[in-house]
């Protein structure tokens, strides 16, 4: 709870929708340490300060910071780096760099991908500016922390700042470095798919963009390979899966005229073994490589025709990264 | 406006406060509340009139009644609702 000076303080940004006596609290609940020099960093410091929020800065030059005291009674429990480019911070902050002319920042949460903010920062030298420009680009900065420290905004964001001062925002690339959400209604749907194919494999298409997440269920075309050609395709339905050319070439040219992108194939192991086999390894990157970058896989595997488990496995670093995949709670 | 015959879950008396801080004490005074809570601001004068309410509405919150007092004060009800802060 506010005390009466802090509520007289911050009276002002108090009225702001987003924040009120919670924001203002988890906005004194943060740290910032500012590993940056300048107009740049003196403007953010007192920003930040003012706005109820502790300052640690790199350099101990004194500066318009230095005059408020914190208002806070307890440590703030959270930090948050501000950094130049090419560094990037650890858990949660800032960086700020420089590209063609322009500055760019990119915010991350604890939660979001620094493998995905790596790629973003990797073209960025550090900051140059000075004066008013200077100033300018800090006040978009502590703006960008006080957006952090307030848990606004998606967890990697990025706002460019022209030679001109013209603002705008940078979309975060599309994450292929971990499995996509997928909601439990989706989960639930594919689950049913692929047990209605039980005894064989089982195999489905997500496909979606950032607002949401679409289930295409696919055939196992392997029956039809195995019927057709038992030599060339020894496998039946029960052990192995394969995607109709024709069925995908049409997902693909649905998911583009949607603007969406394939996220995941999923299917299904009819009697375990849980997770990403070496076969599944194979087919996924048969030389080692990604076969479709950027697409993840999703094994459920079944026992007595009920899903007992499902595992992802996202290509990052050079291999396969398995993780656990919760299964939504049965509905009977 | 009658007011509907209701028990607020919490009071406040911004009658001595001037603008911006009338509204500031209402905010805080409503996010404290819980979810559906009610709130009794007694007020005082056009321009807290004009804006708590308008305010209270803005941040999504439900105007229930205000009705004018003898001492020429007003009684205004608010109900917090989830998507005000």
């Amino acid at each position: 709870m506010l005390t009466e000076p802090q509520i007289q303080r911050y009276a002002r940004q108090l009225l702001l929708r987003d924040l009120g006596e919670k924001g203002q609290e988890s906005l004194g609940a943060v740290r910032v340490h500012l590993a940056l020099g300048g107009s740049l960093a003196g403007a953010a410091a007192a920003y930040l300060r003012a706005g109820g929020t502790e300052v640690e800065r790199a350099s101990t030059s004194p500066g318009p910071w230095a005059s408020t005291p914190p208002l806070v009674g307890s440590p703030p429990a959270r930090r948050l780096d501000v950094l130049a480019a090419p560094a990037a911070p650890g858990r949660s902050g800032v960086v700020v760099g420089a590209a063609a002319g322009a500055h760019v920042l990119w915010s991350i949460a604890e939660e979001g991908c620094h493998a995905c903010l790596d790629l973003a920062r990797r073209d960025l030298a550090p900051p140059e500016v000075r004066g008013p420009a200077g100033i300018q680009l800090g006040t978009l900065l502590a703006f960008l922390v006080q957006r952090r420290a307030l848990g606004l905004g998606s967890p990697l964001e990025g706002i460019q700042m022209s030679r001109e001062g013209v603002l705008s925002t940078v979309s975060a690339p599309d994450c292929i470095h971990r499995p996509p959400a997928v909601p439990g209604s989706v989960l639930a749907a594919l689950l049913h798919h692929l047990a209605a194919a039980l005894p064989d494999e089982g195999c489905a298409v997500l496909v979606g963009r950032e607002d949401g997440v679409r289930l295409v269920p696919m055939e196992n075309a392997q029956a039809a390979h195995h019927a057709r050609d038992p030599e060339a395709f020894p496998r039946t339905a029960r052990t192995a899966f394969s995607l109709d050319p024709r069925a995908w070439l049409t997902v693909l040219r649905e998911a583009d005229q949607a603007g969406e992108r394939v996220l995941a194939i999923a299917h299904s192991h009819p009697e375990g073994p849980p997770g990403f086999s070496d076969e599944d390894r194979r087919w996924a990157a048969p030389d080692g490589q990604p076969l479709l970058p950027g697409v993840a896989h999703l094994v459920v595997a079944f026992e007595g025709g009920r899903p007992r488990s499902a595992r992802w496995a996202v290509w990052a670093e050079g291999d396969f990264r398995e993780s656990d995949c919760p299964l939504p709670a049965e509905h009977e | 406006m009658r007011s509907p015959r209701v028990t607020p879950d919490a009071r406040i008396d911004i009658t001595a406060e001037v603008c911006p801080m009338t509204f500031v004490r209402t905010k805080i005074a409503l996010e404290r509340l819980p979810v559906g809570g009610v709130l009794e601001v007694r007020l005082k004068g056009d321009e807290p009139l004009r804006n708590v309410p308008e305010s209270a509405r803005d941040l999504g919150h439900t105007v229930l009644g205000l009705d004018r007092l003898e001492d020429g004060t007003w009684r205004l009800l608010l109900r917090r609702e989830a998507a005000g802060c």
